[in-house]
C-alpha cells in the first residue's frame, strides 16, 4: 500500500466531510508527514475535541481519542506525561481551541509539553449549522449573527506567542505543499507546536456569505492570503482580515517534563525508582 | 464570472501545448469520490472531469477524460479531501 | 502503641493512593481539598509518580483520564465547585470505560457556599451529577483507618470495573486530625486492571452483558479507539438503537450485577437496638457517640446502619439489617439520602435530623431528637 496508507482506518470510511471541506486536505498532509518521519502507529495518540475537525480522531488507525469540547488538550496532557516518549497530535476547531477552550490553549503554550496542536480554523462553528466564532470576520452573515457579525476576532498565531508557544505557523488548505513543510516540521519541533490551517467551510459559512462552493471560497481564501515575507512591509490596515501565512516563532526552552525529572523527581530521590 | 462548479477546466486545456511526454497514471476511487471538483481546477493540465452519476451521494464524480496528459505533479492527490485520488499508485506500493 | 501517627482524613487520602499504587495525580487548589493535592506532589515525586497543578477543574480531570488511558493508576481531587465543574468530563470516563478516583471533600454548598465549613450535600449530585443514564459508585469513609482502606478500596473497584469511583469525605473528615495506626500491606489487597492477552478483534467493548470491558490501555500496539459520543464495540461513533440499547444496558448491568460485590457498610450495637440511626461520614461518627453515651446512661437501646458505599444505594442489606425497626436518618443536609431510605424501606417509620448550617450536628442533638422520637 502506498506509504500513508497505514494511518488511515479503512473500516471507518469514507469521512463524513462535506465535498470539498479543507479538514480532508488536512487529514492527508498529516498522515503524509507521519509517513516521512517514518513513525510507528502505535506511537502515534491522535486526539480531537467536538465539532467538524473532531471528528478527525476516529479515521486515524493510531491510538486516537475523541473528548469533550474544548478539552483535547487537558486529556492529551495526561497521554503525554503518562507515556513522554510517544507522539501525541491534537486537532482542534477554532471554535474549540479558542472559545471553550481559550484557557486550556494559553496553558498548554505556558507549559511546554511536546504536543503538536493543529488548529483547523474554518472561521465558524459548523457542526451545529454555522454560529459566529471567535475568528469569523467583521460583517459575515452567521446563524447567530444574521444581521452581521460586529465582533472583532482572535489572531490564533498571536495568542500562541503571547502564551508562550515555541513553535508557531498559519497556511492555508489552499497551498498543501507549504502545509505539509509546516507540519512536519512541526512534528520535529521538541515542544509545544501550534500550526493554524485556514479552512473553507463552504455549506455553513461560505452558502450565508455569496460563497457558497469549494472553489469560490477557496479563491476568495488564497485572495485574501499574504506570505509572512510580503507581510513584514505592510500596515496593519492593510494587513487586517487577511490571512499571513509562514513561520512566526520557533525556539527552545525546556519543557514540563525534562524540568520535572530534573529538577523536582532527583530532588525528592524519585529517579531511583 | 465567479466560478461556482467546474466539470471541465477549460483554462487549462487552452493553455497547454502537447501531451505529457511519459503520462503518469492515475486511480480514482470512486467509492470516496464526492464531486467536489477540487483535483479538477488544480489539475494544470486539464486531465480530469466532473461527471454526472447516480451512484455518488451528490451526483457527482470526478473521471479521468484525458490521461495522456497527466504529468504526475501530484496536485490532485495534494488536495483531495476524500483519498479518493491517488497518482502512480502501482510506483508507490500499489493501494489495497 | 509506636506506630501511631497523627494524621487528618485528607492525609490519610494521601497515603491511601500511594499504597495503592497512584503514579499520577492532576489537582486544581480548592478548600477544604487542596491538602490532598499538596500531599500528592511532594509524595508522587518519590516514588517516581507525576504530580502536576493544571489550570483549572476541568483540565484536572481531564487531564487524569488521559493519564488512565496511558496506563496510569490516577486521582484528582476537588470540593462541590469543583465538581460541579468536573461533571461533563466525568461522562466521558464513564461512557467511555476508564478508571479514575475522584475525591470530594464535601463543603456547604449551593455555589461558593462554606468553603470551610463541613456539608453532606452532595451525594445525590454524585449520583446524577452528569447527564444521560449512568451508573455510579461512591464511597464515604468515616474513621481514620477507614479512610486509608476505603480509599486504597477506591481505585480496587475503579480497576476492577473499568470506571470512575467517586471518594465522599465532608470537611470535618478531611480536616480533622487524629491518632491511627497505619494498617501494613498485609492488611489490604491491590487490584490492578487486566489486559486481554492477545486481541484478535479491535472490538475493545465486546463482553457478555454485567462484566467490565477487558480492553488494552494506549500504546500496547492495538490502534484504539476511545469515544465520548455513544459508540459500537469498536469504539467507533454510531446512533443505530440497537446498538446504543446494548451499549447503555451493558454499562449499567456492569455495575447492577456486581452489586453486593461493591456494597460495604458497618454495623454498631444493632442486636438489640430498638431503633437504627442511619448516618455516613462524620455523622456516623456523631451517632457513634450519641449511642454510646445514651446506652452508658442507661437510655434507650439504639443501633447505627452505616454505609460506606452510598452508590449503588445498599438496598438489600438495608432492608435485612434494619427490618421493621423505626430508622432516624442523620444527614449534614436539608434531605438527600433520606428520601432512598424512605424508597427502600416503604412500611418502616422514617424520622429524620436535617440540618446544613455549617456545624456539624453533635451528639447531644441526635440525643435530643431521639429523646423526642420516644415521648412522641
Amino acid at each position: 500500500m502506498l506509504d500513508y496508507e497505514k494511518y488511515l482506518r479503512y473500516r471507518t470510511f469514507p469521512v463524513p466531510w462535506c465535498p470539498g471541506c479543507g479538514i480532508g486536505t488536512i487529514f492527508k498532509a498529516v498522515v503524509t508527514a507521519f509517513a516521512k518521519l517514518k513513525w510507528n502507529p502505535n506511537d502515534i495518540a491522535v486526539v480531537s475535541g467536538i465539532g467538524c475537525s473532531g471528528r478527525l480522531s476516529t479515521y486515524f488507525n493510531t491510538n486516537t481519542l475523541h473528548t469533550t469540547h474544548g478539552r483535547a488538550l487537558t486529556f492529551a496532557t495526561g497521554i503525554k506525561l503518562s507515556n513522554p516518549d510517544k507522539h501525541v497530535v491534537v486537532f482542534s476547531g477554532d471554535g474549540d481551541a479558542l472559545a471553550i477552550g481559550g484557557n486550556h490553549f494559553i496553558h498548554a503554550c505556558r507549559r511546554n509539553l511536546n504536543i503538536k496542536l493543529i488548529v483547523i480554523n474554518n472561521n465558524i462553528y459548523g457542526m451545529t449549522g454555522g454560529q459566529v466564532s471567535p475568528t469569523t470576520p467583521t460583517g459575515f452573515v452567521t446563524t447567530t449573527t444574521p444581521y452581521g457579525n460586529t465582533e472583532p476576532h482572535f489572531d490564533t498565531v498571536e495568542l500562541a506567542k503571547a502564551a508562550g508557544a515555541t513553535y508557531v505557523a498559519r497556511e492555508t488548505v489552499n497551498r498543501p505543499r507549504q502545509m505539509l513543510k509546516v507540519i512536519e516540521k512541526s512534528f520535529n519541533h521538541a515542544g509545544f507546536s501550534v500550526v493554524e490551517i485556514v479552512s473553507n467551510c463552504h455549506i455553513n459559512l461560505g452558502r450565508r456569505n455569496k460563497l457558497k462552493h469549494p472553489l469560490p471560497m477557496l479563491k476568495w481564501i488564497e485572495e485574501n492570503t499574504i506570505p509572512l515575507s510580503k507581510a513584514k512591509d505592510m500596515s496593519e490596515e492593510e494587513l487586517e482580515y487577511k490571512y499571513v501565512v509562514g513561520e512566526f516563532v520557533h525556539r527552545h526552552r525546556p519543557d514540563y517534563l525534562s524540568l520535572y525529572e530534573d529538577l523536582v523527581v532527583k530532588k525528592a530521590g524519585g529517579d531511583k525508582k | 464570472m465567479d466560478i461556482i462548479e467546474q466539470r471541465t477546466n477549460e483554462e487549462a486545456r487552452e493553455r497547454r501545448k502537447k501531451s505529457a511526454p511519459r503520462p503518469h497514471t492515475v486511480l480514482i476511487k470512486e467509492q470516496y469520490c464526492k464531486g467536489c471538483s477540487i483535483c479538477v481546477s488544480v489539475c494544470p493540465t486539464g486531465v480530469l472531469v466532473i461527471e454526472e452519476t447516480s451512484k455518488s451521494v451528490f451526483g457527482l464524480i470526478a473521471k479521468i477524460e484525458e490521461p495522456d496528459y497527466c504529468i504526475g505533479c501530484m496536485l490532485c492527490e495534494l488536495h483531495c479531501p476524500d483519498f479518493a485520488i491517488i497518482v502512480d499508485p502501482e510506483k508507490r506500493g500499489g493501494t489495497e | 502503641m509506636n506506630n501511631v501517627k497523627i494524621r487528618s482524613g485528607n492525609e490519610l487520602v494521601v497515603e491511601g493512593a500511594i499504597a495503592a499504587g497512584c503514579n499520577f495525580f492532576a489537582g486544581y487548589p480548592i478548600t477544604p481539598s487542596s491538602e490532598i493535592a499538596e500531599g500528592m506532589s511532594r509524595e508522587l515525586p518519590k516514588v517516581h509518580g507525576i504530580f502536576i497543578q493544571m489550570e483549572d477543574e476541568l483540565a484536572s480531570i481531564g487531564a487524569v483520564i488521559g493519564a488512565s488511558l496511558g496506563g496510569k493508576k490516577v486521582m484528582t481531587a476537588t470540593s462541590g465547585p469543583g465538581f460541579s465543574l468536573k461533571q461533563e468530563n466525568l461522562g466521558v470516563a464513564l461512557i467511555a470505560e476508564v478508571p479514575v478516583v475522584i475525591v470530594n471533600v464535601m463543603r456547604g454548598g449551593p455555589s461558593t457556599g462554606l468553603p470551610t465549613r463541613g456539608a453532606q450535600g452532595d451525594v445525590m449530585q454524585a449520583r446524577w451529577g452528569t447527564h444521560g443514564d449512568h451508573p455510579v459508585i461512591a464511597l464515604a469513609p468515616a474513621f481514620p483507618k477507614e479512610v486509608f482502606l476505603t480509599t486504597i478500596d477506591a481505585f480496587n473497584l475503579a480497576e476492577k470495573f473499568m470506571t470512575p469511583v467517586i471518594l465522599l469525605l465532608d470537611e470535618l473528615v478531611g480536616h480533622s486530625h487524629e491518632p491511627v495506626e497505619l494498617p501494613g500491606p498485609n492488611e489490604y489487597e491491590i487490584v490492578n486492571r487486566k489486559y486481554p492477552e492477545k486481541l484478535e478483534t479491535l472490538e475493545i467493548y465486546k463482553r457478555e452483558m454485567g462484566g467490565p470491558p477487558l480492553r488494552p490501555d494506549f500504546f500496547m500496539g492495538y490502534p484504539i479507539h476511545i469515544e465520548s459520543l455513544e459508540h459500537n464495540d469498536y469504539g467507533y461513533p454510531t446512533t443505530n438503537p440497537e446498538i446504543v440499547e446494548v451499549q447503555q444496558r451493558r454499562r449499567l448491568e456492569k455495575i447492577e450485577k456486581h452489586k453486593n460485590e461493591i456494597i460495604r457498610y458497618k454495623t454498631h450495637y444493632m442486636d438489640d437496638a430498638e431503633l437504627v440511626i442511619f448516618a455516613f461520614g462524620s455523622m456516623a461518627r456523631s451517632a457513634l457517640e450519641a449511642i454510646e453515651i445514651l446506652r452508658r446512661e442507661g437510655g434507650p437501646k439504639i443501633g447505627l446502619f452505616q454505609p460506606i458505599t452510598i452508590w449503588p444505594f445498599p438496598e438489600e442489606q438495608l432492608k435485612k439489617e434494619v427490618g421493621d425497626r423505626d430508622v432516624l436518618v442523620v444527614e449534614l443536609n436539608w434531605g438527600q439520602l433520606v428520601y432512598e431510605v424512605e424508597r427502600v424501606l416503604k412500611t418502616n417509620k422514617i424520622h429524620s435530623l436535617l440540618k446544613m448550617t455549617g456545624m456539624p450536628i453533635r451528639p447531644d442533638e441526635i440525643i435530643e431528637k431521639i429523646k423526642e422520637i420516644k415521648n412522641a
